[in-house]
């Protein structure tokens, strides 16, 4: 039962080195519209075939320990604060519309929620810190945005959970 | 496992650029902790600008006993300024330019906005102090520190140890994916650089072809990583004991001074020194 739990476990721990490689990763990935405080989210990637393949409590592992090893090789304690509730928020959105509403979302879709959840969120959180409302103004175009990241991240995602399903990479996972 | 990087002497950083080993990395993590929680406290308690100046000037100090380099200190305030400052620089030039359009009335600096970059500037400081405190310590000495310091919820069965060295496998897992996944991004890159039109389908494509031969090459460690996770001696966490060393004490001996000094003067009994 162990040795089973912990190839689960093996297996979210690659998934969040991934994530944090796709975050690096998009650092060097030119916005074509680049808009300040907006990314486009490549580990967003990894939450998408996690919410596929794995349950909910692999989705959260992966979410908080993406962001916490992110605050440890660089961002620091603010980042940590700001991407983990705007992520957990946006796993837990996400996550809730695959399972409860895939019919009427694809993933796509789905990842849209997501984008718009993390950005609603972060602006929240960097308001409630800065101690000022005015950071909402800047709201409607982090929206627009992160419809449009959203919608590239969902539409890679969905291919790659094509290919994922395909070569039968998680089958184990979903297995155990 | 061998590939995987010893951790008893690697900073944080270190993954992501070059740290040297200076006074401040040579100092109890313990001991760090407490002033760096200590100076970050007091940056919001302190209400004199004179001491804000001090804190500043010591921070300042740190950061040559630390031997950080620039891109490093750049590389940690980056976020800090992509996530919050540029959004909110922005979000003051649409509200003033609304206003403008419909008032005709324009004044940039108010009072609440001045109060607002002075807050900025204290939680750039704070920031800044995390960074420097992960700059300057071993994961290590930083794993076995927060695993004593989380310890009275293990009395509740939550398991700390546990988290806390997945939370080490994963941080020494990252360079060793890197390497893997830069020479795939490399080669499904290629393909597209030598094409002269920009095709977007085959961009995304390329794109996804990465994600996935990326996932799938790093499946081939599961097992190694399983076994590092059986394996209760590989990445055990040590108990965190206190060393003092002469740096530490020079450290300490400086740290009373300057809270002495901001006591003083919070109490306004220095002021006329300036």
């Amino acid at each position: 039962m162990i040795k089973v739990n912990n190839t689960r476990r093996a297996i979210n721990i690659i998934l969040v080195c991934n994530a944090i490689l796709f975050s690096y990763v998009e650092t060097f990935v030119p916005l074509p519209f680049p808009v300040p405080g907006l990314k486009l989210g490549l580990a967003n990637i990894i939450t998408i075939i996690a919410i596929v393949f794995l349950n909910y409590k692999d989705v959260v592992f992966i979410v908080v320990f993406r962001c916490m090893a992110m605050a440890f090789l660089a961002k620091g304690i603010i980042a940590l604060v700001l991407s983990l509730s705007a992520g957990f928020l946006s796993a837990t959105v996400m996550w809730f519309l695959y399972t409860k509403a895939y019919g009427i979302f694809s993933i796509r879709g789905i990842s849209i929620a997501g984008a718009i959840v993390h950005n609603v969120v972060q602006v929240i959180i960097a308001s409630i810190i800065l101690g000022e409302n005015i950071l909402f103004c800047y709201l409607p175009i982090l929206l627009i945005a992160s419809v449009i990241t959203g919608f590239f991240i969902g539409f890679i995602g969905e291919l790659a959970v094509k290919q994922i399903q395909k070569k039968g990479l998680l089958y184990k996972c979903q297995n155990s | 496992m061998s590939e995987f990087i010893n951790i008893k002497t690697k900073t944080s950083t270190e993954f992501v650029t070059e740290c040297k080993k200076s006074a401040l990395s040579k100092m109890d993590a313990g001991i760090k902790l407490v002033i760096s929680i200590t100076f970050a406290f007091s940056i919001f308690i302190c209400k004199n600008p004179i001491s804000f100046f001090i804190i500043s000037a010591f921070i300042c100090v740190s950061t040559i006993f630390s031997g950080i380099s620039k891109n490093v200190i750049i590389k940690n305030i980056t976020p800090f300024i992509v996530m919050i400052l540029l959004p909110y620089v922005f979000s003051i030039v649409i509200l003033k330019s609304i206003l403008l359009f419909c008032n005709g009335n324009f004044y940039f600096f108010e009072n609440n906005t001045i109060t607002a970059i002075f807050r900025t500037l204290k939680i750039i400081l704070l920031s800044y102090i995390g960074c420097l405190y992960l700059c300057s310590t071993s994961i290590w000495a930083v794993a076995s520190l927060f695993d004593k310091l989380f310890s009275p919820l293990k009395r509740l069965s939550v398991p700390v140890s546990d988290y806390i060295r997945i939370l080490v496998i994963i941080l020494c897992g990252v360079p060793k994916s890197a390497g893997s996944a830069k020479d795939i991004i490399i080669q499904n890159f290629t393909s597209i650089r030598n094409k002269n039109r920009f095709d977007i389908r085959e961009f995304f494509k390329t794109i996804t072809n990465s994600v996935v031969a990326i996932i799938a090459n790093s499946f081939q460690n599961v097992e190694q990583v399983h076994e590092i996770l059986n394996n209760k001696n590989s990445y055990r966490l040590d108990s965190y004991h206190y060393k003092a060393s002469k740096k530490d004490l020079f450290g300490v001996f400086f740290f009373v001074i300057i809270i002495t000094l901001l006591i003083l003067i919070e109490k306004n009994f220095v002021p006329s020194l300036f």
